[in-house]
C-alpha cells in the first residue's frame, strides 16, 4: 500500500521533531543596555557624567531642601483639613520630633549617597578609559566635586557617614561609618585637589557644568560651617574661598533682586548664579517650587498649596524691603493661562486672601504667606517648569564673607559694607547699616542670620545657618525649643539601619 | 444497490419470521433526562448479556431489533446512573435516567492529557457546562466564581470587562505574581492586562486578556489545586493551573446553537454624600461660606444611566466519523452604567478535528480570532489628587447645577482641580481596541497503537491600541491646550511542544501509561507611546498627533521578552483499578531566572486508593464510592519580571545641561546570578466519596504548602546605585481544607432538585522576609494621604494584614487622638514600636458557594448564593469624604462626617488613616436567580426562555458600593488586597435571554 510512504514519512517527521530542543535561555534585553554594550564612545562617557547630576534635581525641592527649610524658623507646610497631612511628616519636621523612620530623612540619606554611587562608578570609567581625551581630566574633576558635595550634605544632616570611593562593596561586610571629622576632611581634599582640573566658566552649551566658582563655593560653605562639623572654627579659610570667587571677577549682583529670577536671565550671562541646577518643563526634569507653595487656583497646573512662610519669620522683614513683596499675603491673582489677572478663588469660591497667621494643623486653603521669587514659567507642562534654580548665589558667598570676617575681627566696618552691596539694590531709598548698631560680635551674628535669611529664603540654607549660629534649638512660631542638642542632626534612617547593621544610630535617637 | 436490496429482503424475511414464531419484537423508545427532561444523545443501550445494542441519536430516540420480552435492556450513559429495564410485552420503551452528583466515569482534564475522575489521584475540581453560571455572563471567569473550594475570586470593581484576583488555595507570594497559570485548549497564555497605561487622569481598569474567550465555547474548566495536579506546568505551576478546554463539533448531522439575551443593568449603591439642603445647613453650622448654587444636585445620578446591553452566540457544528468542526460567533454589546462607558465584541472561533490514514494521524485546529472596542470611563485610582470621574463625583458641591444657563458645564471659578464629573465623561475620549488571534494546532500519530506521537503549535498574539483625547472645552485640559495620547501594546506568546506517550495493558489488572515531552514557549511584549499638547482645534481628537504645538512629554516605547524551556514527564500506573500511582517530573528553565541558577526541577508523586472496589467494602449499602487520595510535590512560581537577574542600565537619570535635558545612563538594578523562582512544597490529602449510586458525592481535601525562595527586595547598604535589590529570601505558609458536595435531592415524578455546596477555609502566615523584619504596602489615596501605607507583610502574620493607628477619640479641640500621635502614651508601643497597631485582615476566614437547580416540567429554577466571612475593607473613600473639613473647601462629604462632628470632632480638623476606616467586608450575596421555561416543540431540539437576574441582593454591612473590591494599592511590587479607593459602582442586572437548538 501507498500509505507506508506516508507512515514512514511521518514517522522520520515525528522522531526529528522529538529531538529538535533548544535550551538557550539568555535573556534578551531591549530598552536597556548593560556594562557590556557601553562606554564605548566620547558621547556615552558625557552620558555616564549626567547621572552625576541628575541627583541634583532633588536638592531644590526634595528632601534635602524639606529637612534644611521645613526644619528651620523660615518655612513650614500647615495641615490643610485634610490636605498635607501626609502621617504627620510635616509637622514633625517643624515640631522637631522627627523619628528615625522618617521618610524625608531617609530620602535625603538615599539622594545623596545614590549621586555617590553614580560618581564612584563613572570615576571608575573615567579612570579606565584609554580615549585619551583632553576633556577626561576636567570630568572626573567635576565628578569628585559633585561626589564631595554630596558628601558635604551627609556630613551636614546626618555626621557620621561612610566614606565609599568604590564602586563594589562587599555585601557581607557593608561600610563602616566614618567620623563627621573624617568626612569633613574628605570633602575638603577632594575639593581641594580637584579644584585646579576644573574649567572657570563654560560655554552656553554645557552651563550647568561645576567650575572653579562653583567648587570655591561649596567649599566656602563647608568652611562656614566648618566648627559645627569638626569643632574647630575655619574662618580665614572661609575667608579665602569666598575671596577666590569674588576676585575671578565672573561673578556680580543683578541690578534688581527680582531680575535674578527671570526665566529672561537664566544662562551663563546672568553674573548672580555661581552654579545652577538646570530644569527644563518636562517630566523628571521640572521645576517644581511653584507647585510646592502656590494655591491650587493660582496656575493653571493647580498648584499644591503646601509650603508657606512663618509669621515670625514674615514679620521680621522690614516691608520696605522689596524682598518682602516676594512674599504673598493679602487678596490674590490667578498668576498664570488664560485668566492670569483675574482674582484667584479659595475653595469656597470666595476671592483668595492669604494671611500671615496660620495654625499646624487645621490651617485653611489661605493661611500662610507664600514665595514668589521664581518667574511662573508660561510652558509650565504639568506641574513641572523650566526655571533655574541655583545653589549658590553671589550674595550667598558675600554675606558668607562678611559673617567670617565678624567671627575673626568684628564687628567690623568691612563686614557691613559687604552686607550692605547685598542690601542696596532692596531699598530706595538706601540706609546703610551703622557699625554703631552692632557693638558686638554676636549682635552682628544675629544681623547677618537675618540678612541670609531675607536674602535666601527657601534657598536651602536656613536650618545649617541656624545651627551655626545657635538659634536651631529656641522655641519659633508654632514650635517649642527642641528637646535636645541631638535635633542639630538627623536620625541615621531606620531602614538604613536595617540594611546595614555597621551603622551606628545618632546620639539621641 | 444490489446488495443493499438483498439485504433488505433478508431482513424482511426475518422480520416476518421472527413475529411468526414471536421470538425477536422490535423496541423503540427515547432517553430523556431526569434532570431538564430533554433528550440525550449517544446514551447507550445493550441487551444485558449479550453483544447486541445501540445508541441514541440527537433526538434520544433509539430503536432495537429483533429483542424477546425476557430481554433486558440496559442504559448507561456518563453522568448519569445505568438504568436497567425488561422488554416484556412493550413496544416502546422510554427511559428517564437520574443525573448523578458527580460521575466517577467523566472525563478530568489533566495538565497535557486527561483521566476518569475515578483515576484521579490529586485535587482537581471540574466543572462543565451544565454547572456554568447562568445570566448576563460576558466573561470566562465569571463562570468559575464561587463555584469552586479553594478558588477565591474578587472582582476588582463594576466596570465593564474589569480583571479579577483570582487565588488558588491563599496567596504564595510577598512581591511576584500571584495569579494562577491559564492553560487554553493546551496553550499556557500570559493572563496580565494588556491595557496600556500613560494618562494620568485615565489610568482605567486593568483589562482581563480571559475577555477575548467566549463563554458559550467553553467545554469545561479544571481547576488544578496541588502539586501533583500543577506540578506538570513546573515552574508556574505554584499557584494553581485553571485548563480551560473548548468545544468541538461531534459525529453527527448539523447542530445549531443559539443564545441570546438582553439584559438592562442599574446601580445598586450609592454612596451616602449631602444633598443640597443638608449641606447648606452643614455649612452653616461648620461656619464655612461654601459658594452655594441654588440646585440640588446629586452627582452619583448625574453620571449613571440605565445601561442595556445585548449579547448573540451562534454555534454550528457537525462531523463525520473522520472529520468534525464545531464554527462560532459571538456579539457582545455592552454598556455600563457609567455614561458613555462600553463595550463591542466580536468572537469568533473554528474548530477543526480530522483523522486520517485509518485514524493513525488526528490533526486539530483551533482558531479564535477576537476583537474588542471600548470606551472607557476615564478614572483613577492611584492617590490621583485630581482624579477622575469618581473623584469629582464625591468632591461636587450639591448645590451647584450641572449645566450653567447658557448650556456650558458648570465649572468651579478658577480652581481646576475639581472638574465638572460630567464633562469629564462625556467629552475625555479614552478608546481601545484590542485584537487577538489565537490558533494553535496539534497533530497526533501512532507510531504503533500503544505508543504515539503528538505535536502543540500554539500562537497567540494581542494587539492593542490605545487612543485618548482631552479636549479644550474643559479648564483643565485647555490649561494645555488639550492632549492626545497614543499607544500601541503587542504581545505574543509561541507554543512549541512535542509529546510521546505510551500505553500498556501489562495485563487484566495491570495498566501502565508513561509519557514525555518537550516544551518550547516565547512571550514577547512592545509597547510604544506618543503624547501631543496644544492642539488649536479638539475636532482633530487623537487623529492628528502632529497638529500640536507641544510635544515636551516624550515618546516612548519598550519591549521585554522571556522564554521557557522544559523537559517533562509523567508515569501512572493502575493495579485492579485500586491502587493508582501518578508520578511527574518537570525540568524547567526560564531566561528570567539568574546565571546560575536557571533550571529548576519539579517533581511529584501520588496515590489514590479505591476502598468501594475492595472487597471487604462490598455491601456496604449506601456508600457507592470511596477514594483516598495522597499528594506530594514541587512547584515553582517563575513570574518574577523579566531581566531581574542582570544588571540593567537604564535611561531615566536625567539632567539639564546648558538648557538641554541630556539623557544619563545609570544601573538601575544590581546582578543576582543566583535569582531563581519561588518554590512552594506541598501536601494533599483528600477523600473523593459517593453515596447512593452517586446521588451524593463530594470530597474533601486538606492541604499545606510551604513557598520558599520568596522574592523579597532589601535596602542595600548605601552608597548604592539603587536603594534597593531582590534575592530569594522569604517564606509563606498556606493550610486549609475544602470541601465539596454535590447532592440529587429530588428525582421524581415532574421534580428535580439538586444542590451543590463548596466551602473553603484557607490560613496564611508568613514565615519569614529574609533580611527584612516587616514590609509596608498597601498605598492610601487622596489629598494629604500621601505617605500614608494600610497594610504590612510581618513574619507571624498572614498576608494582606492592615496595619495602622488606633482612633481613640477626639480632644477637648476636636482633633483625632490617634494612637500614633507623638506624646499618645501608646506612641511607643505596637509591633513596630511606633504607635501603629494589626487592624485587620483583608483575607475572608472561609467562603461558602451554593447552587440550587430545580426542574419542575418544563420550568427550570437556579440560583446561586455566594458568600465570603471575615475578611476586612480599608474604605479609603470614606477617609477623604468622611471629613467634615471638606465643607471649607467647597467639596462635598459623606453624611458620616457630620456624624463625627455630633460626636465631637472640630470640623476644622483633619481626618487621618486610622482603624476607624477598616471595615467588615463580609457579604452573603444572591449573585444569581434565573428561572427558564422550555418549550416542547417539533421543530426545535430546545427552545427555551430565561429571565435571570444577577446580584440580586448582597447582605453586609459595608459601608461602601460593594464589599467585592480590590483597587490596586501595590507598593514597590508588594501585592495587596481588600483596599477600596474611588471605584467604578457595581450594577444589578436583569436579563432575558433565548436558547435555541436546532438539529
Amino acid at each position: 500500500m501507498k500509505n507506508y510512504r506516508v507512515h514512514y514519512f511521518l514517522a522520520f517527521l515525528s522522531i526529528t521533531l522529538l529531538f529538535w530542543t533548544c535550551t538557550d535561555l539568555t535573556e534578551s534585553p531591549y530598552s536597556v543596555v548593560t556594562p557590556d554594550n557601553f562606554y564605548n564612545t566620547e558621547a556615552e562617557l558625557v552620558a555616564a557624567v549626567v547621572p552625576v547630576y541628575n541627583v541634583l534635581l532633588q536638592y531644590d525641592w526634595n528632601a534635602y531642601s524639606h529637612l534644611q527649610e521645613v526644619s528651620s524658623d523660615e518655612i513650614f507646610v500647615p495641615t490643610r483639613g485634610g490636605d498635607w497631612d501626609d502621617g504627620g511628616k510635616w509637622r514633625e519636621l517643624q515640631e522637631h520630633n522627627w523619628r528615625p523612620t522618617h521618610t524625608e530623612i531617609n530620602g535625603a540619606w538615599l539622594n545623596a549617597f545614590r549621586g555617590i554611587a553614580f560618581a564612584n562608578s563613572t570615576l571608575e570609567n573615567l579612570e579606565s578609559s584609554t580615549s585619551g581625551s583632553a576633556l577626561i581630566p576636567v570630568a572626573i574633576a567635576e565628578v569628585r566635586v559633585l561626589r564631595a558635595f554630596y558628601y558635604w550634605s551627609l556630613c551636614d544632616l546626618f555626621g557620621d557617614v561612610p566614606i565609599v570611593t568604590t564602586t563594589v562593596t562587599d555585601p557581607e561586610n557593608p561600610p563602616k561609618p566614618n567620623t563627621r571629622q573624617e568626612v569633613y576632611d574628605f570633602v575638603v581634599k577632594e575639593i581641594t585637589e580637584a579644584l585646579p582640573n576644573l574649567e572657570v566658566t563654560f560655554d552656553a552649551g554645557n552651563y550647568g557644568r561645576v567650575t572653579q566658582g562653583a567648587a570655591n563655593s561649596i567649599l566656602a560653605t563647608v568652611y562656614l560651617n566648618a566648627e559645627v562639623y569638626t569643632g574647630t572654627p575655619r574662618w580665614n579659610e572661609c575667608d579665602a574661598a569666598c575671596d577666590a570667587v569674588i576676585n575671578s571677577g565672573l561673578y556680580d549682583l543683578n541690578p534688581e533682586y527680582g531680575d535674578n529670577f527671570l526665566l529672561a536671565n537664566e544662562g551663563p550671562t546672568n553674573p548672580e548664579n555661581i552654579w545652577v541646577v538646570g530644569h527644563k518643563a518636562e517630566g523628571g526634569v521640572g521645576f517644581l517650587l511653584h507647585m510646592a507653595t502656590l494655591h491650587y487656583s493660582q496656575l493653571p497646573a493647580s498648584p499644591w498649596n503646601g509650603f508657606a512662610v512663618l509669621a515670625d519669620f514674615y514679620s521680621k522683614y522690614d516691608t520696605s524691603d522689596v524682598r518682602f513683596d516676594h512674599m504673598l499675603v493679602g487678596p490674590q491673582f490667578v498668576l498664570g493661562g488664560p485668566n492670569a489677572g483675574d482674582v484667584a478663588l479659595d475653595r469656597e469660591g470666595n476671592p483668595l486672601v492669604f494671611t500671615v497667621e496660620s495654625p499646624l494643623l487645621g490651617a485653611t486653603d489661605a493661611n500662610g504667606p507664600r514665595i514668589l521669587k521664581w518667574e511662573p514659567d508660561p510652558d509650565q507642562s504639568g506641574g513641572d517648569a523650566g526655571n533655574d534654580f541655583a545653589l549658590f548665589r553671589y550674595p550667598h558667598i558675600l554675606l558668607a564673607k562678611a559673617e567670617a570676617l565678624n567671627e575673626i575681627s568684628g564687628p567690623n566696618q568691612e563686614s557691613l559694607d559687604l552686607i550692605d552691596s547685598v542690601r542696596v539694590r532692596c531699598f530706595n531709598p538706601f540706609v546703610p547699616l551703622s557699625l554703631d548698631d552692632y557693638s558686638t560680635k554676636e549682635l552682628l551674628r544675629d544681623r547677618i542670620l537675618d540678612e541670609r535669611g531675607f536674602e535666601l529664603l527657601w534657598e536651602g540654607f536656613r536650618r545649617p545657618d541656624q545651627i551655626r549660629t545657635g538659634h536651631f534649638l529656641e522655641a519659633w512660631t508654632l514650635k517649642e525649643a527642641s528637646d535636645g542638642a541631638h535635633r542639630k542632626l538627623f536620625p541615621v534612617p531606620q531602614s538604613q539601619l536595617d540594611a546595614n547593621p555597621n551603622l551606628k544610630q545618632n546620639d539621641g535617637y | 444497490m444490489r446488495t443493499k436490496l438483498l439485504l433488505f429482503t433478508v431482513v424482511l424475511i426475518l422480520f416476518f419470521t421472527g413475529s411468526v414464531i414471536a421470538q425477536g419484537t422490535t423496541v423503540k423508545g427515547v432517553v430523556i433526562s431526569g434532570e431538564d427532561l430533554n433528550p440525550l444523545a449517544g446514551v447507550n443501550i445493550i441487551v444485558k448479556n449479550t453483544l447486541k445494542g445501540t445508541t441514541t441519536d440527537l433526538d434520544g430516540v433509539y430503536l432495537l431489533e429483533d429483542v424477546s420480552s425476557e430481554d433486558i435492556l440496559v442504559f448507561m450513559y456518563v453522568g448519569f446512573s445505568d438504568v436497567e429495564e425488561t422488554v416484556g410485552d412493550r413496544e416502546e420503551v422510554n427511559v428517564r435516567l437520574t443525573p448523578q452528583a458527580l460521575s466517577t466515569e467523566a472525563i478530568v482534564v489533566i495538565g497535557y492529557g486527561t483521566q476518569k475522575r475515578k483515576e484521579v489521584t490529586s485535587a482537581i475540581s471540574s466543572i462543565d457546562e451544565g454547572a456554568f453560571t447562568h445570566g448576563a455572563i460576558t466573561d470566562p471567569q465569571a463562570l468559575l466564581q464561587g463555584r469552586i473550594a479553594g478558588v477565591h475570586m474578587t472582582s476588582s470593581n463594576g466596570d465593564l470587562g474589569a480583571a479579577s484576583v483570582i487565588q488558588i488555595r491563599g496567596g504564595t507570594s510577598v512581591s511576584a505574581g500571584n495569579s494562577p497559570l491559564y492553560v487554553i485548549d493546551g496553550v499556557p497564555i500570559d493572563n496580565s492586562s494588556v491595557m496600556p497605561e500613560g494618562v494620568e487622569i485615565s489610568e482605567g481598569t486593568m483589562d482581563n486578556p480571559m475577555d477575548l474567550l467566549n463563554p458559550q465555547d467553553i467545554a469545561s474548566i479544571d481547576v488544578l489545586k496541588d502539586a501533583s495536579a500543577s506540578a506538570i506546568y513546573g515552574a508556574r505551576g505554584g499557584n494553581g493551573v485553571i485548563l480551560i478546554t473548548t468545544k468541538e463539533g461531534q459525529p453527527g448531522g448539523l447542530v445549531l446553537n443559539y443564545n441570546g439575551w438582553a439584559s438592562i443593568k442599574s446601580q445598586t449603591e450609592k454612596l451616602d454624600f449631602l444633598n443640597a439642603s443638608e449641606y447648606k445647613s452643614f455649612a452653616t453650622q461648620a461656619g464655612a461660606t461654601p459658594d452655594m448654587g441654588a440646585k440640588n444636585t446629586d452627582w452619583q445620578d448625574e453620571i449613571v444611566r440605565d445601561a442595556f446591553s445585548q449579547n448573540h452566540s451562534i454555534s454550528f457544528s457537525s462531523g463525520t466519523e473522520n472529520t468534525s468542526y464545531l464554527v462560532s460567533l459571538g456579539y457582545l454589546d455592552e454598556q455600563g452604567i457609567v455614561l458613555n462607558s462600553e463595550r463591542q465584541r466580536i468572537l469568533v472561533r473554528l474548530n477543526l478535528t480530522h483523522k486520517m490514514l485509518d485514524g493513525k494521524l488526528r490533526l486539530g485546529l483551533r482558531m479564535n480570532p477576537s476583537y474588542i472596542k471600548r470606551n472607557n470611563t476615564p478614572f483613577n485610582q492611584v492617590a490621583g489628587y485630581y482624579g477622575g470621574v469618581f473623584t469629582n463625583v464625591y468632591k461636587m458641591n450639591p448645590t451647584q447645577p450641572v449645566y450653567n444657563s447658557d448650556g456650558s458645564y458648570f465649572e468651579y471659578p478658577g480652581s481646576p482641580s475639581i472638574r465638572n464629573p460630567v464633562a469629564l465623561v462625556n467629552e475625555i475620549k479614552d478608546e481601545t481596541e484590542t485584537m487577538l488571534i489565537f490558533a494553535n494546532t496539534t497533530a497526533e500519530y501512532d507510531f504503533i497503537p500503544e505508543l504515539t506521537f503528538k505535536i502543540n503549535l500554539g500562537l497567540n498574539r494581542t494587539v492593542v491600541s490605545r487612543n485618548t483625547y482631552q479636549p479644550t472645552i474643559l479648564p483643565y485640559a485647555a490649561a494645555f491646550g488639550g492632549r492626545a495620547d497614543v499607544m500601541n501594546n503587542t504581545r505574543q506568546n509561541v507554543l512549541f511542544e512535542t509529546t510521546l506517550n505510551y500505553r500498556l495493558d501489562i495485563d487484566a489488572g495491570q495498566r501502565l501509561e508513561a509519557w514525555a515531552g518537550y516544551t518550547f514557549q516565547e512571550f514577547d511584549n512592545f509597547q510604544s507611546g506618543a503624547t501631543g499638547q496644544d492642539y488649536v482645534t479638539d475636532s482633530w481628537d487623537y487623529n492628528n498627533l502632529a497638529g500640536g504645538a507641544n510635544f515636551t512629554v516624550r515618546p516612548e516605547s519598550w519591549r521585554d521578552s522571556n522564554r521557557l524551556i522544559s523537559f517533562l514527564g509523567r508515569a501512572t500506573y493502575s493495579l485492579h483499578g485500586k491502587y493508582l500511582f501518578n508520578a511527574t517530573v518537570r525540568q524547567e528553565g526560564s531566561s528570567r531566572f539568574g546565571e546560575d541558577n536557571k533550571w529548576g526541577t519539579f517533581p511529584s508523586a501520588s496515590v489514590g486508593w479505591r476502598l468501594s472496589e475492595e472487597s471487604f467494602m462490598q455491601g456496604m449499602g449506601s456508600l457507592s464510592d470511596l477514594k483516598l487520595r495522597l499528594s506530594y510535590g514541587i512547584t515553582g512560581n517563575e513570574d518574577i519580571g523579566n531581566y531581574r537577574s542582570l544588571v540593567i542600565l537604564g535611561p531615566g537619570a536625567n539632567a539639564v545641561i546648558g538648557d538641554e535635558v541630556k539623557t544619563g545612563v545609570a544601573s538601575t538594578q544590581l546582578a543576582n546570578p543566583d535569582l531563581k523562582w519561588e518554590e512552594t512544597t506541598q501536601t494533599n490529602l483528600g477523600i473523593d466519596f459517593g453515596l447512593l449510586e452517586n446521588k451524593i458525592s463530594g470530597s474533601i481535601d486538606l492541604y499545606t504548602k510551604t513557598t520558599d525562595d520568596l522574592l523579597i527586595e532589601y535596602a542595600v547598604p548605601q552608597p548604592a546605585v539603587v536603594e534597593t535589590a531582590i534575592d530569594n529570601a522569604g517564606k509563606v505558609k498556606n493550610d486549609g481544607i475544602e470541601i465539596m458536595l454535590n447532592s440529587i435531592n429530588i428525582a421524581s415524578g415532574d421534580w428535580f432538585w439538586k444542590t451543590s455546596l463548596n466551602f473553603t477555609s484557607n490560613r496564611n502566615e508568613v514565615v519569614s522576609l529574609g533580611t527584612r523584619e516587616y514590609i509596608i504596602t498597601g498605598r492610601i489615596g487622596g489629598a494629604g494621604l500621601s505617605d500614608t501605607q494600610a497594610q504590612i507583610v510581618l513574619p507571624g502574620e498572614p498576608l494582606y494584614t492592615f496595619f495602622g493607628p488606633k482612633f481613640l477619640g477626639y480632644d477637648e479641640d476636636g482633633a483625632e487622638i490617634l494612637s500614633n500621635h507623638p506624646g499618645n502614651s501608646l506612641a511607643n508601643s505596637g509591633p513596630l514600636n511606633d504607635g501603629r497597631f494589626i487592624i485587620g485582615n483583608a483575607r475572608p476566614d472561609w467562603t461558602l458557594g451554593f447552587t440550587s437547580i430545580t426542574q419542575w416540567k418544563k420550568w427550570d429554577f437556579r440560583f446561586f448564593i455566594n458568600w465570603v466571612y471575615g475578611n476586612d475593607i480599608l474604605n479609603n473613600t470614606a477617609m477623604e469624604y468622611q471629613r467634615p473639613y471638606n465643607v471649607f473647601s467647597g467639596i462635598n462629604l459623606l453624611s458620616g462626617a457630620v456624624d463625627d462632628v455630633k460626636n465631637g470632632m472640630d470640623p476644622e480638623a483633619t481626618t487621618a488613616f486610622s482603624d476607624r476606616f477598616i471595615e467588615d467586608g463580609s457579604f452573603i450575596r444572591l449573585q444569581n436567580v434565573t428561572v427558564g421555561y422550555s418549550f416542547d416543540t417539533a421543530w426545535f431540539r430546545t427552545l427555551r426562555v430565561y429571565l435571570s437576574a444577577d446580584n440580586l441582593f448582597v447582605l453586609t454591612d459595608y459601608t461602601g458600593y460593594d464589599p467585592e473590591v480590590n483597587t490596586y494599592a501595590e507598593m514597590r511590587g508588594v501585592s495587596t488586597m481588600g483596599m477600596d479607593y474611588t471605584n467604578y459602582p457595581r450594577a444589578r442586572t436583569f436579563t432575558v435571554g433565548l436558547n435555541i437548538g436546532i438539529r
